[in-house]
């Protein structure tokens, strides 16, 4: 194999793009600073609540990329349009408790600053449930 | 972690930048920077009874403690320095695998990067969790990385590397009949890139056209020796001369990609599974057994030890990182006789060791002395591509 020029010299194409410097692409003029929002919520046993909210800092916007739970429990989400992300619950098991492995918000979905994003919680179990969920993503700053 | 496949990726995201961008007049090195708890942790924590933590003697006090339970600590505003001569970009983080609790980072102006601190795994959960920090993270010359880490137990702490001894007719150590000593082995790994300036480049390039092929080099060694000798009770004394291999680069100049560890032999790790009630204890992980650091064609290291708070033996010197932590699944790299539950370690970017240089590796071993077997060969995999002339 010839050696690799241009743009792939210095890759190691054997490792992960972060440890290659791959980063996402930043609007000109802002800057994007890796955050995780994230809220604790208590779900009453065999029910369901609705609208609890991960807000977002008021200093500046949010790009949601994806999702991290500490408790598989069903969700339905929508960001600060109300726009939802899925016609009902999802199963907890389609999420992620692993910051490796996050559910994956394709494409981006953008937070403003003072934004939200809204999450209906199901519980199954006979008994109150607690789940933490993490936004992953970044903060974008005006320069 | 995200996956491997570039091609994948690119097509997936069509609209990314150029991949890797270093600013002109810059050229980056590989860098892990390796945090361990501080001996205050353990000082500071009233669960200690008096002569509970060992010191050996000659060195400063280290973290060899006994004592069957601790009670959860915060250790707030850790931090490890960045040197003067270069940016750290900080990538991913390798965290802790059992002690519970939760971790918080910050960024180079405090600023928290997780709105609640997030869970870090604990006891018996041997599955390493490396999170990627996405985008990338700018720590400046003579900044700090800041984090910290709440309500963790360091009576697990140390639990998977424990090398004191759980058995009451060889404890040795302790004075009491049944108090295990542990050895605090868990490390903090934030992974990423020195930033220097100048105009070299990394991996170095060949003073000719190659083409690349793949080839990989061999480092055995026969893991029969401790680094501890146990005197008398309760002196643990430790010698900081790492054993250290030289691999030499014999005909093409060799980049390497990956490095792996592998067993050799029917035994696999002979410690992997230590039996309930024997030394080794708890999960006493395969991959506990020694520490590595490596250096590049320059000598220069390729991880970093913690600069502050650091008084234990192991890490005076800012010595390397446990080998699970460099790494993610691999297994079975030579059939059957190889028993590798993980794990690779993918130096980005690769590191370039021109003929006739050589690959040096300083192994620390992390086994008890008492119970040392025979014959232990390991083989570290040392995995890239030669670049061969055209």
């Amino acid at each position: 194999m010839q050696a690799p020029t241009g743009r792939y010299q210095g890759l190691n194409p054997m490792a992960d793009q972060i440890l290659n410097g791959y980063n996402y692409p930043h609007c000109p003029n802002y800057v994007d600073q890796a955050f995780f929002p994230a809220a604790t919520f208590t779900v009453p046993a065999s029910s369901s609540v609705f609208n609890q909210l991960v807000l977002i800092d008021l200093d500046a916007d949010f790009v949601w990329r994806g999702l991290v739970v500490n408790r598989l429990l069903d969700l339905q989400f929508s960001d600060s349009e109300n726009y939802s992300f899925s016609s009902d619950f999802i199963p907890g098991t389609a999420f992620s408790t692993d910051f490796t492995n996050p559910f994956p918000i394709f494409p981006e979905a953008f937070l403003p600053a003072g934004g939200k994003a809204s999450f209906n919680i199901r519980n199954t179990t006979g008994g109150a449930l607690s789940i933490t969920i993490y936004l992953v993503g970044c903060k974008r700053y005006t320069l | 972690m995200l996956t491997a496949n570039l091609d994948a990726f690119e097509g997936f995201q069509t609209d990314l930048l150029p991949p890797y961008q270093i600013p002109d007049g810059y050229y980056d090195r590989f860098c892990a920077q390796v945090w361990n708890p501080p001996f205050s942790a353990y000082t500071a924590n009233a669960g200690f009874g008096a002569g509970s933590v060992l010191t050996p003697a000659g060195f400063p006090p280290s973290p060899y403690f006994e004592a069957a339970t601790i009670p959860a600590v915060n250790l707030l505003a850790q931090g490890l320095y960045i040197g003067g001569d270069y940016d750290f970009i900080l990538r991913a983080i390798g965290l802790p695998e059992q002690m519970g609790g939760s971790f918080q980072l910050y960024t180079p102006g405090l600023n928290k990067v997780f709105g609640l601190p997030i869970p870090v795994r604990g006891p018996n959960q041997n599955n390493n969790e490396v999170i990627p920090v996405i985008p990338e993270i700018v720590y400046p010359s003579g900044s700090q990385i800041t984090f910290d880490l709440l309500g963790i137990d360091l009576s697990v702490f140390g639990a998977p590397g424990l090398i004191g001894l759980d058995n009451p007719a060889n404890n040795i150590h302790s004075t009491g009949a049944d108090n295990p000593v542990r050895i605090f082995t868990e490390q903090l790994v934030f992974y990423g890139v020195k930033r220097f300036r100048g105009n070299l480049r990394n991996p170095a390039i060949s003073a000719y056209e190659y083409r690349e092929r793949p080839y990989t080099y061999r480092a055995p060694f026969n893991l029969n020796f401790s680094q501890f000798t146990a005197t008398a009770a309760p002196v643990i004394r430790y010698s900081d001369s790492p054993t250290i291999l030289r691999v030499p680069i014999t005909n093409y100049d060799f980049e390497l990609r990956r490095i792996r560890v592998a067993t050799v032999g029917t035994a696999g790790f002979v410690f992997a599974t230590p039996a309930a009630g024997t030394w080794g204890g708890l999960n006493s992980g395969a991959f506990d057994t020694f520490r590595m650091q490596m250096y590049d064609a320059a000598n220069n290291r390729l991880t970093e030890g913690a600069s502050v708070n650091n008084s234990g033996p192991y890490t005076a010197d800012g010595n390397g990182m446990q080998p699970k932590f460099w790494s993610y699944e691999m297994a079975y790299p030579f059939g059957s006789n190889a028993v590798v539950n993980n794990n690779t370690t993918l130096p980005c970017p690769p590191v370039m060791y021109p003929k006739d240089s050589e690959i040096r590796i300083d192994i620390r071993s992390m086994l008890a002395p008492q119970v040392l077997p025979a014959t232990n060969n390991i083989v570290i995999l040392l995995e890239g591509v030669q670049r061969i002339p055209n």
